[in-house]
């Protein structure tokens, strides 16, 4: 997959996009602090998959969607997986999830594209608009997974992120030319 | 009355306004003193003109010993008197008008104009020719200070003797006042504004000494630039430009400057530069600027460029960076389409961006980079600052490509300024 694999992570504007690559990557994220409108920054983050092995991922922080706005179409073409993000004390921007997949699976032509989806802010817990169950359920029909995560725990982020980038650097078949570089070398290390 | 007393609160608490409000007046006022000047030289057109139709009018009436006399018919009223008496009311009452109005307007027209300080020293000059002047033989007379006791030690000596040895016969260039030359070479070039020699120094320094590393700190050699000062005050026209070298152009045109009679600010509103606020010098100093002789004004216009040398420089040397990329991509249209691809590649460059903003490239980062837009007061620290972490070394922000070679940016650079004097270049930040 060249120099690590792209993935975009969008959603509406405000449900936490930068926090959770923050927290993901420095782990200095200050929930509640003042945060600049985002308008497209890069990240390498180097994951460790289940296989053990390091792997490299761009992650694009994309610029939060408003009402009536929608995810560049450039994004589509470039991206090897997506995470979509929603908020759980908003059910609009859940709402606005469903539409990124469905307007992903539009465009994705034959490409095989990753996605996740993060429910975020689970620690305002009584202001909870999207229910766990109707947001699993979804995820189900639409054949994705879904995790709810809140940027108070880091440790919450790091799976979904393990597995994206595992599905994603999967060998593609059992016949094509196995990579020695990938075998598991050395002791396993948690580098998120 | 609440609302009265905030208004004028708000007004006099922000001193900005307050100062661009008296700058304005005062910009409107000097251009009124010069329309009015104007104004001034009309009506004295205008006077003439009735001067000639009351003097017409009075002869054709069999009246002109009225006229023929003096000036100040004032003083022999009788004639006037008896010529009247022999008319009808009437008649005398508009002989009287038309008699009265040509004898003012007459007086308006002899009025002594105001006179400048430069006349009343050529005159003083003349009679006294030993307190204030030594008169060569030939014309120089003109291109020595005068200085204020009146002795002749306080001359500067350099001037004095380059004056006696060169000697033009009034076809010198330095230490000639502004106005001298530009009348000279109005003879040549109608409606010139800038003396040619100032033209042509500044036109080889933009043409061949860009690309000269100091090119207005490093002086040329005393003897060459003394021989080719020689050289120009004896015969500019007849003058090699071509076999000038950059350095020479620029020593002599900082020379030319230095040997103006009168410092290009001149001296009159000296007191006035010193100013603490940093605002108010600003302003004080375009008011002042609109105060200059129109010769010394279009002067400065030219040569500020150069006066803010690394700016100057930093821009043309953009300039011409900007020209050769564009020729370069002239060239081979196919390569630049392949590059274009190619670097979009490298950069994942996947956004095109509009006006005003960047993206900063931070290779070292694991946020490697940045789409930022830039406000209008956005610095390089700020930038920089949105990248460091907790124990990272100082970071710079540099400005890489476009028109440019690669560029450390000062902290506190304003980056707007920067992206539009080149808006092609990456923007990188490393230590």
């Amino acid at each position: 997959m060249g120099k690590g694999c792209k993935v975009v992570v969008c959603g509406q504007a405000a449900v936490g996009k930068t926090a959770i690559l923050e927290q993901l990557l420095y782990g200095n994220h200050t929930v509640g602090s003042e945060s600049n409108e985002t308008q497209e920054d890069v990240y390498v983050a180097s994951v460790e998959t289940d296989r053990g092995v390091k792997e490299q991922l761009r992650l694009y922080d994309t610029k939060g969607l408003n009402d009536g706005q929608d995810l560049p179409k450039h994004y589509y073409s470039v991206a090897d997986g997506f995470v979509l993000v929603y908020s759980v004390d908003s059910l609009e921007s859940f709402k606005r999830v469903d539409v990124l997949k469905k307007e992903i699976d539009k465009s994705r032509d034959k490409k095989e594209v990753m996605v996740v989806v993060l429910g975020n802010k689970t620690d305002l817990r009584e202001r909870r608009q999207v229910e766990h169950e109707a947001a699993q359920q979804w995820a189900r029909g639409e054949k994705v997974k879904l995790w709810e995560v809140s940027v108070t725990e880091r440790t919450s982020l790091i799976e979904p992120f393990t597995q994206l980038t595992s599905r994603l650097t999967q060998p593609q078949s059992k016949s094509a030319f196995p990579l020695p570089g990938r075998k598991s070398k050395g002791s396993p290390s948690n580098d998120i | 009355m609440l609302s009265s007393s905030t208004t004028s609160n708000s007004t006099t608490s922000d001193p900005k306004h307050v100062a661009m409000e008296t700058y304005w007046r005062e910009v409107h006022s000097i251009e009124e003193e010069k329309d009015g000047e104007e104004e001034e030289e009309e009506d004295e057109r205008k006077s003439m003109d009735e001067v000639e139709l009351e003097e017409a009018w009075l002869t054709d009436a069999g009246l002109a010993s009225l006229v023929t006399g003096l000036p100040l018919a004032d003083e022999e009223p009788p004639p006037a008197e008896v010529l009247l008496s022999t008319l009808t009311h009437q008649q005398a009452t508009t002989v009287r008008k038309r008699l009265d109005n040509y004898n003012e307007t007459l007086k308006k027209r002899n009025r002594q104009p105001i006179r400048d300080v430069r006349d009343i020293f050529t005159e003083v000059g003349h009679k006294n020719t030993n307190a204030f002047y030594i008169k060569c033989k030939t014309n120089v007379q003109h291109r020595l200070k005068p200085c204020t006791k009146g002795c002749i030690n306080c001359l500067s000596e350099h001037s004095l003797y380059d004056c006696l040895s060169s000697c033009p016969l009034d076809s010198g260039v330095f230490g000639v006042p502004l106005n001298t030359l530009l009348e000279k070479d109005r003879k040549k070039f109608p409606g010139v504004k800038v003396p040619v020699v100032f033209q042509k120094l500044l036109c080889i320094l933009e043409q061949t000494g860009l690309l000269t590393e100091g090119i207005l700190r490093v002086p040329a050699s005393a003897a060459r630039v003394k021989c080719l000062r020689r050289e120009l005050d004896r015969c500019y026209e007849g003058f090699d430009w071509s076999a000038l070298r950059q350095v020479d152009a620029s020593s002599l045109l900082k020379l030319f400057i230095r040997e103006l009679p009168t410092p290009l600010l001149t001296h009159t509103h000296l007191s006035t530069y010193r100013i603490p606020s940093e605002l108010h010098q600003v302003q004080a100093l375009q008011l002042l600027t609109l105060l200059l002789p129109e010769a010394n004004r279009e002067i400065l216009r030219v040569k500020l460029h150069p006066d803010i040398v690394p700016k100057f420089l930093l821009s043309q040397v953009r300039q011409m960076n900007q020209v050769s990329i564009q020729k370069q991509l002239g060239l081979s249209w196919t390569s630049r389409l392949l590059r274009k691809k190619n670097d979009k590649n490298e950069r994942d460059q996947i956004t095109e961006l509009c006006e005003g903003v960047i993206r900063v490239h931070a290779p070292l980062h694991t946020k490697i980079s940045m789409v930022i837009q830039l406000e209008e007061q956005t610095t390089a620290k700020d930038i920089t600052s949105r990248f460091e972490c907790e124990n990272s070394p100082v970071q710079h922000l540099y400005e890489v490509g476009g028109n440019i070679c690669e560029r450390r940016l000062h902290p506190d650079c304003v980056l707007l300024d920067v992206y539009r004097a080149n808006p092609h270049c990456d923007w990188l930040i490393k230590p």
